[in-house]
């Protein structure tokens, strides 16, 4: 081999290396392997009205639950009047997924048929929107023989027709961006299941991604378990987005301590290590790795002290990223406003969709009081907060908190501030 | 004068001392960390509100209406007590039932409203399966013969016989309403009885004489049609003013119900239950109670009278906003003596349809108790009221669904000897419908 061909082929070698590095990280986010699908076949049959399925499918003239929303077959709470048949002059039928025409379109008519925006609040029905989409690329994907009934999800022709001006506004907001759910490893959607209500914790779903999740907010006594239990649970969703221990936002059972004003944080608290990703931008990532929910929380003064002097704040963390926290990179703190403090590092591993009790000792400030964690591996520099790019945890808002130097290190739990 | 000022000034230092036992007391009190919520891990760290839970009023006889305190509310329906209920002398093993045995079939859909008098026809519904008409029959299950009473346009409810006037009711969508019609059997002298019916509900009076519907012009005043002489008349009450509700007036569509006796007639909507005395026009309504905060009031989904009228049982389920999906159905049983209600547990998510055995102490309840893709497995079961023991029917069949309106699976007949009920066949992979079919089973009891 002369020396020549040695240096070819040891710069050939070179570029394969490098094309083949440059590849390999690139595919997890950037190279799109999922083309997103813009129309879905659907089998429609008379259903019962709990949304399973009758034996009979659906034709041209038909009025019974299940053909059209304007049905005869049922009373006044399950159909709307006046009768108005079924909608299309075949069946299977092929339909916009993002539709916006009476007999075109599939999502406005399932999402207001699964949470009903005369009682759900909009933020819970944004991420079901986005599971519901989830849903069905998964079973679009997978090639599935998918109906109407809850089988799949309710496909209710007519559906949306039967809302109010502004429920319809809801739903569009709810639907105007074609985001969906996918593993952190490749842009596949995945299997977005969900389900009506279960207490306090969900159930695992044989997925690495319908992991069973702490759901402190589903903790009334009327809560009874609704549905499989995997996945997203719509009243938990509800609850969390209202911030109370009612889904319906004409009900009040009781503030609940922490409320998530963003879907990301409903849809990353019951589907594990996912991502949201965005259809109608080459499924381009909306969520950052790394991610935190607060699930509870109770601002506590320690024993012996007046109102005002200084206080505790115990946080119940859910890991909602992609990556483990580990011990010596991720630590709490607090912002009073946009003025941020780290208070010291977790004490244990947490990995994704696991939690961590934790108190913190909250420095001197005043107005609103928000949680963040920061990533900063011990020995390094500045911290990299999870916000703005991930929400900050609101905890409430406060006249002044004074320093806690006096307080016994007893009371100021195992981190301190500062 | 200075043992006056002694016992001044000792008062005052006692006073004093009180005052600051008390200062410090608070100040304890208030430095106190308030009560910490449960371990995260486990229950709900809040307090749970309290959901005033309304038990049904039990108190002694038949409902009767205190005057009502506004023009627009109604009293709560009181019990006076009455017989105690008659224990049966069946027990529930002491029913056997043949094997399901098919009487009719069609490919597109029979749905079943109701065996006449005699026992021996059923009044049904079938399908046209090249367009969408339906037929309404009387099927004579002993010939076979079939006779065509009617036809319209979908379907609209279910049909019911006028024993008086030997002629069958019901109601058809024509292009913007809804007509009530009556056929004596030849489909081309059909007399149109109502227009602009409001609903789907016909009741009949025990007599058979007459029969009550609500149309839009009267909205929640019930309109009684008598078949002898032929004439409508509004009644004297209107359901809408007896509650405030929620939903919109245009759907508030009242079901009604009409006791054996014609002493009550049950009148039911979301989230109402009315119970009219039949000859004074006196209402009052059923508190059904909340099923829970989050779940909604409950509501009644079907009624029916039993044979003796001493039970309403009803399925009932809770809703908390319109169109939502009915999460559960159960069977509730009123007792119209004690005001008592019954909710017999079954081995179901969903009762789907009651009818009630002759002897007016046992019901048989269909329902769903799985699904397979996508489809409900129904079964049947068998109910004893008073005891709310249950025994599964048949269990080795998959009974009703089919094409099934809503009430129109099952019928007993009024011998008690036969029950008629939807058996489908059902593509084995797929489980869409085949055929449709009819099916009798034999009932016997042991003596």
């Amino acid at each position: 081999m002369t020396r020549t061909t040695c240096l070819t082929l040891t710069i050939v070698l070179l570029v394969l290396v490098f094309w083949g590095s440059v590849t390999s990280a690139s595919a997890a986010t950037t190279v799109s392997s999922f083309q997103p699908f813009t129309n879905i076949t659907v089998k429609m049959y008379e259903l019962f009205p709990n949304g399973a399925r009758k034996a009979t499918l659906c034709s041209p003239g038909n009025e019974h639950w299940g053909c059209t929303a304007y049905c005869n077959d049922y009373g006044s709470d399950v159909c709307t009047s006046p009768v108005i048949a079924y909608p299309f002059t075949g069946n299977p039928v092929t339909v916009e997924i993002e539709g916006t025409t009476v007999d075109n379109r599939y999502l406005r008519d399932v999402v207001p048929q699964e949470m009903g925006p005369a009682a759900y609040h909009p933020t819970a029905i944004q991420a079901q929107a986005i599971a519901a989409r989830s849903f069905a690329y998964y079973h679009i994907r997978q090639g599935s023989s998918i109906n109407n009934s809850t089988q799949y999800q309710a496909f209710i022709p007519r559906k949306y027709d039967t809302l109010t001006a502004s429920q319809k506004a809801s739903i569009d907001v709810a639907v105007q961006n074609r985001y969906y759910l996918s593993r952190s490893s490749d842009d596949l959607p995945i299997l977005a299941q969900y389900f009506e209500d279960i207490p306090l914790r969900t159930l695992y779903g044989g997925q690495p991604y319908l992991l069973a999740v702490e759901d402190p907010i589903s903790s009334h006594s009327d809560v009874v378990q609704s549905g499989h239990g995997h996945g997203l649970s719509q009243k938990g969703a509800g609850r969390w987005a209202r911030g109370n221990l009612s889904y319906n936002i004409n009900n009040d059972l009781g503030a609940w301590s922490v409320s998530w004003p963003d879907r990301f944080q409903i849809l990353t608290h019951y589907y594990t290590g996912i991502h949201v990703r965005d259809a109608a931008s080459s499924n381009a990532i909306q969520t950052p790795d790394r991610r935190f929910n607060v699930l509870w929380t109770q601002w506590a003064r320690p024993s012996g002290y007046p109102t005002g002097l200084c206080s505790r704040v115990d946080l119940w963390l859910h890991n909602t990223g992609t990556t483990t926290w580990q011990p010596t990179e991720i630590g709490v703190g607090y912002c009073w406003g946009a003025t941020c403090s780290m208070a010291g590092y977790l004490p244990r591993q947490v990995i994704p969709g696991a939690d961590l009790f934790i108190p913190l000792t909250v420095g001197p400030g005043s107005g609103n009081l928000y949680i963040d964690l920061y990533y900063k591996p011990v020995g390094q520099g500045s911290p990299i907060w999870f916000g703005p790019a991930w929400p900050r945890q609101l905890i409430g808002s406060f006249t002044v908190v004074r320093s806690c130097r006096y307080l016994p290190a007893i009371e100021r739990g195992y981190i301190l501030a500062q | 004068m200075r043992s006056i000022s002694r016992i001044l000034r000792n008062t005052l230092s006692v006073l004093l001392l009180l005052a600051l036992a008390a200062g410090a007391v608070w100040l304890i009190t208030q430095s106190r960390p308030r009560p910490a919520p449960a371990a995260p891990s486990q229950q709900s760290p809040l307090a749970t509100p309290t959901a005033s839970r309304h038990e049904p009023t039990q108190a002694p006889a038949r409902p009767t209406a205190t005057p009502t305190e506004a023009a627009r509310l109604i009293s709560l329906c009181t019990f006076s007590g009455g017989p105690a209920p008659e224990v049966s002398g069946l027990s529930l093993d002491d029913y056997t039932f043949s094997e399901p045995k098919v009487v009719l079939t069609n490919t597109s859909g029979i749905d079943i409203a109701g065996w006449l008098p005699d026992g021996e026809r059923l009044l049904i519904t079938s399908r046209d399966p090249e367009v969408f008409r339906e037929q309404i029959e009387i099927l004579d299950i002993r010939s076979g013969d079939l006779k065509v009473y009617g036809e319209r346009v979908g379907s609209s409810g279910k049909p019911v016989w006028l024993p008086a006037a030997k002629a069958v009711a019901y109601i058809t969508a024509t292009d913007q309403q809804r007509e009530l019609r009556v056929s004596q059997g030849d489909p081309k002298r059909i007399e149109l009885v109502g227009q602009d019916v409001n609903g789907l509900s016909l009741a009949v009076s025990p007599d058979g004489q007459r029969l009550i519907y609500f149309a839009a012009p009267t909205g929640g005043q019930p309109l009684l049609w008598d078949s002898t002489g032929r004439t409508t008349q509004a009644m004297p009450f209107d359901l809408n003013r007896w509650k405030s509700f929620e939903r919109p007036a245009n759907k508030r569509n009242f079901q009604s119900v009409w006791s054996p006796d014609g002493s009550q007639i049950a009148f039911y909507t979301y989230p109402a239950l009315f119970l009219v005395d039949g000859r004074t026009n006196q209402g009052c309504e059923v508190n059904l109670g909340i099923k829970s905060e989050e779940q909604g009031p409950t509501w009644v989904f079907e009624a029916k009278w039993s044979p003796d009228g001493h039970y309403l049982a009803m399925i009932t389920t809770a809703t908390s906003y319109p169109g939502q999906l009915l999460s559960f159905t159960e069977l509730a049983i009123l007792d119209i003596f004690t005001g008592r209600q019954l909710r017999p547990k079954l081995a179901m998510s969903h009762v789907w349809d009651i009818i009630w055995a002759p002897d007016s102490k046992h019901i048989m309840a269909l329902g769903q108790v799985e699904t397979i893709q996508g489809y409900p497995i129904q079964r049947l079961f068998l109910v004893d009221v008073l005891s709310g023991d249950s025994l599964p029917v048949l269990p080795e069949h998959i009974l009703g669904g089919g094409s099934s309106n809503p009430g129109m699976q099952l019928a007993w007949s009024p011998d008690g000897r036969t029950i008629a009920i939807k058996c489908p066949l059902l593509q084995p992979e797929s489980l869409d419908m085949m055929e449709d079919r009819l099916c009798l089973i034999v009932v016997d009891t042991r003596p």
